[in-house]
């Protein structure tokens, strides 16, 4: 690992990671804002299909879930290629992932239930894919607003300790995603997978043997 | 029955969209017509209920609602948005991978407690039995639902042909088993082929229709072509499709769903908003080609028809 980072791709990669990370930066922002985008064109267009409010609803909790996911792979990233220059990017997948949250629960609150609330109430009792989606978006939601520079420099040292909460809305938009299925469909999956690959990354065993080879 | 709080006006747009279609298909008035006519006894049994539906409509009269006035849903989502496992668990992707799927030649295989045992071809089952047109609601256990005019024949006409010996209790149906032509039936998960199964008094009901037709189509492979069952007070994976095969038993059959998820999935599995399943709840429902939800209802709205069948059952203990 050692001499595959600093010997076999060092030179190129030293010069160009810098202008990498400009160039991810902003792919990042063009294809967090481009399911959006689409979405409101094909809503405009009646290219939702049969069920319109369920497509939208699904679409913007796997976007979520996909930039939630991307940004947990900011770390292992910097770490593994040492690139500490994408370290800026973890901000706005992680804002991106909040505003998808939100969008989806909107989406579930006003468009799908039309503001039924009582409804709305039987439902987060009964159901626990609910529940579990509920914790996950507001895990996010505390983490967008404190994400401000202003809280960042208030909190101190509790900032971190909080921020690491974003694994256990990692683990809990799986849950939501696995729940929401009925058994035997796959789609969730994948995403779970890449999602428990991100976090065992954080155990702390595995955290020392990437400290070693580094 | 209670009465209903729903009977909202259509959006015209939507609603004019829709009347345009089904001229083009030629069925404006006629769609409903034969419906009044092929029922032993009336859709509704109430006199209080609004009945604009189950009297049939003069043609062009716009008539195309189902008896409590909500418009069918329209031909190409009825076509577009299936739940066929055997092809994908992607509602909207069914269709093109049924695309080429082979229904004839088709027989079905009878067989179990009956008299009159043995294959029955598609060509004889359609000589023998004539199709009637029926509009029924399906209501899917996902919390959406259709309108949708099915073309078929009641099961108990079927049922008095092959003749259940005394000891048959139930009815067990099972659907094609092809991996090569069906990509779904490569998930593991499930034990396939798909098997469904009523109890005999459900299987004789005259609600009780094997469909092989929809908006006076011959039935498309996504909707389970050449012939499926269709229990309209049940939800929507009760009504098995691209059946091959119907054996009498003494013993209540153990469904797919049953097997793959029991905890989730009962015999019964009657419409019922007071029963959640245990990851949603069942009290509301959103029709096909609509935005907002309604209130779901008992047996799907049959329960003049049904409810007799379940008097004394505890349904939340059958679910």
């Amino acid at each position: 690992m050692k001499v595959w980072i600093s010997e076999k791709i060092s030179k190129p990669w030293r010069e160009n990671r810098k202008i990498l990370a400009s160039i991810l930066h902003l792919l990042i922002h063009v294809g967090s804002l481009l399911p959006l985008l689409v979405g409101l064109w094909d809503f405009w267009q009646g290219n939702l299909g049969a069920n319109p409010i369920l497509e939208v609803t699904h679409r913007s909790g796997k976007t979520a879930l996909t930039t939630l996911i991307l940004s947990l792979s900011i770390t292992p990233l910097r770490q593994l290629l040492k690139w500490n220059q994408i370290n800026k990017l973890r901000r706005p997948l992680g804002l991106y992932a909040a505003f998808y949250a939100g969008v989806h629960l909107s989406i579930y609150v006003i468009l799908d239930y039309g503001f039924l609330w009582g409804a709305l109430l039987a439902n987060s009792l009964t159901n626990k894919f609910i529940l579990v989606g509920s914790a996950a978006g507001t895990i996010l939601l505390v983490l967008a607003i404190t994400s401000l520079n202003l809280f960042r420099r208030k909190m101190g040292a509790s900032w971190k300790q909080l921020h690491r909460f974003v694994y256990g809305a990692g683990v809990l938009a799986g849950l939501h995603f696995i729940l929401a299925v009925k058994p035997g469909v796959l789609r969730p999956w994948p995403y779970a997978a890449i999602l428990l690959l991100l976090l065992s990354y954080r155990l702390p065993p595995v955290q020392t043997w990437v400290k070693k080879t580094r | 029955m209670a009465k209903l709080d729903y009977t909202e006006i259509t959006p015209k747009d939507k609603y004019l969209n829709r009347k345009e279609f089904l001229k083009a298909l030629g069925i404006a008035g006629a769609s409903v017509a034969v419906l009044a006519a092929c029922q032993d006894k009336p859709f509704i049994a109430g006199d209080d209920l609004p009945r604009q539906g189950v009297i049939p409509a003069a043609p062009n009269s716009g008539g195309s609602t189902e008896e409590f006035g909500n418009i069918l849903t329209a031909y190409e989502d009825v076509i577009s948005y299936n739940n066929f496992y055997e092809f994908t668990t992607d509602k909207e992707g069914v269709a093109r991978l049924a695309k080429d799927f082979q229904t004839s030649p088709w027989e079905i295989q009878i067989g179990g407690l009956v008299e009159n045992p043995g294959p029955i071809s598609m060509k004889e089952i359609r000589n023998r039995y004539p199709t009637e047109e029926r509009v029924y609601r399906m209501r899917c256990v996902e919390g959406w639902t259709m309108a949708i005019p099915w073309q078929g024949f009641p099961l108990s006409a079927l049922l008095e042909d092959i003749q259940p010996q005394s000891s048959a209790k139930y009815i067990r149906f099972e659907s094609i088993y092809d991996p090569k032509t069906m990509p779904g039936q490569s998930n593991r998960y499930f034990p396939w082929p798909y098997v469904e199964g009523l109890r005999l008094d459900e299987a004789y009901h005259n609600l009780t229709l094997l469909a092989t037709g929809i908006y006076g189509e011959d039935l498309l492979p996504q909707n389970g072509a050449p012939i499926r069952l269709v229990v309209p007070w049940k939800y929507g994976f009760k009504s098995i499709k691209s059946i091959v095969k119907i054996d009498l038993v003494e013993e209540m059959p153990v469904s797919l769903w049953m097997e793959s998820a029991p905890k989730e999935y009962g015999f019964y599995a009657n419409v019922n908003p007071t029963v959640d399943h245990p990851r949603w709840s069942q009290a509301t429902e959103r029709r096909i080609g609509e935005y907002s939800r309604q209130p779901t209802i008992m047996f799907n709205g049959y329960k003049e028809e049904v409810g007799s069948l379940y008097e004394g059952m505890d349904l939340r203990e059958n679910f």
